[in-house]
């Protein structure tokens, strides 16, 4: 075959974007086809799949400080081998409710002790994925976050805005924020970032949450979308 | 109506294009105006293209004076194009051709900038490799296995997942 540069070879996989079995064939092929192919198999596989597979090996991307909270619930691989690549920093867009399915399939294949519940044990391990992401990732454009939200995940947020501002999508879903959470978000705001579009879903930021938000949104000049739903009823299902 | 291929040269206005290996083209001027790269080669008396043949040049024109009508792509058109991987009766008669030769207008169509031409290759490309092992795709395209069985398996298991989709 006349060699062709990497460019090129770019260019023909991207036409394979959805074809994830011969993007994995592509990839088995040599070295520099594979140095092409991973970013695009590892830019948005959990918009599409919740495989255990796929989340034994963002689990071997945590860092010390990202495995502590798991220790308890001893779940890590127990070969531990750094992957070949830093696949998560071609992550481009992170679905959380396809990594939480992930978590949950990946929970289900072993038994473990059971210190805490099933819920409580996705939700640790979603943390540290997501911060593990934001401190990974220096592509990621889209990124929704359902559920529980730590200091971790809000530092890393807000850090990832102030450091590298590729995200244009941020959703927030069942989550509770106190006020300390709002205002680092609403500082966000303030600054100009590539966010284009924010929402708040099933979420009760509070009359003075919607003050501080709102402020906010008043000074912000990148913003095209905003939304915000609060039902109670929903909220406390 | 203006349908995005409108330019300067008029119809029977020609160019002179001259490949690396000396072998010259008259071509119709609109197809220069169109592809930047192209027309920077026009009129030289000594310039050449270089790194494009006779052979290949020959059929990067072809397929340019074919497409001559066709609507200019825009650059926010990315995604869609790529989610599409048809390709028109013509364009896949033009590039039923040797494989050397398909890889040769593709390299061409890159560095001339001619970007549908690109594409119509990549996609090609990418089409001939839907459903194949990776064993069956290095004997399709000649290409050696560099990686160290342990390298290979290694790559193969943090990416098994992506072989049931």
């Amino acid at each position: 075959m006349i060699p062709l540069p990497n460019e090129c070879l770019f260019e023909i996989f991207t036409y394979l974007r959805t074809y994830y079995r011969c993007l994995f064939s592509c990839l088995l092929v040599n070295r520099q086809w594979c140095m092409n192919v991973v970013p695009i198999l590892w830019s948005s596989p959990l918009s599409y799949f919740e495989d255990k597979r796929l989340i034994r090996i963002y689990l071997l991307s945590l860092n010390d400080e990202e495995q502590i909270p798991l220790i308890p619930l001893k779940i890590m691989p127990l070969n531990n081998q750094k992957p070949l690549f830093q696949y998560t920093s071609y992550t481009r867009y992170i679905c959380c409710y396809g990594l939480i399915q992930g978590i949950v399939n990946f929970l289900n294949c072993d038994e473990y002790n059971k210190p805490c519940s099933l819920y409580e044990k996705v939700q640790v391990i979603k943390c540290s994925l997501i911060t593990m992401f934001l401190r990974t990732s220096r592509k990621l454009e889209y990124l929704s976050i359902q559920g529980l939200i730590n200091n971790k995940i809000m530092n890393s947020l807000t850090s990832y805005f102030y450091e590298n501002s590729s995200v244009t999508h941020l959703n927030f879903y069942k989550n509770q924020f106190n006020f300390e959470e709002i205002n680092a978000l609403a500082e966000v705001l303030y600054k100009d970032t590539t966010l284009n579009s924010l929402s708040f879903n099933n979420i009760n930021l509070g009359m003075e949450g919607i003050k501080i938000v709102t402020g906010a949104l008043c000074e912000n000049k990148t913003l095209i979308s905003f939304s915000y739903r609060y039902s109670q009823l929903n909220f406390d299902e | 109506m203006d349908n995005g291929t409108s330019n300067s040269a008029s119809e029977n206005e020609t160019i002179t294009l001259k490949s690396c290996d000396g072998i010259e083209f008259h071509i119709d001027a609109r197809i220069a105006n169109r592809y930047t790269l192209l027309n920077n080669w026009n009129g030289g008396e000594s310039a050449c293209i270089p790194n494009v043949n006779g052979k290949v040049l020959e059929k990067v024109l072809e397929w340019c004076e074919h497409h001559i009508n066709d609507p200019q792509l825009n650059c926010g058109d990315d995604d869609s194009r790529r989610r599409n991987t048809i390709i028109e009766e013509w364009d896949e008669n033009f590039l039923s051709c040797d494989q050397d030769m398909l890889f040769e207008i593709i390299l061409a169509a890159n560095y001339l900038e001619i970007k549908p031409l690109l594409d119509l290759g990549c996609k090609t490309v990418a089409n001939m490799m839907k459903s194949k092992s990776p064993e069956e795709i290095r004997s399709a395209f000649n290409i050696d296995n560099d990686y160290t069985p342990e390298e290979e398996e290694q790559f193969r298991k943090e990416n098994e997942w992506a072989e049931d989709y």
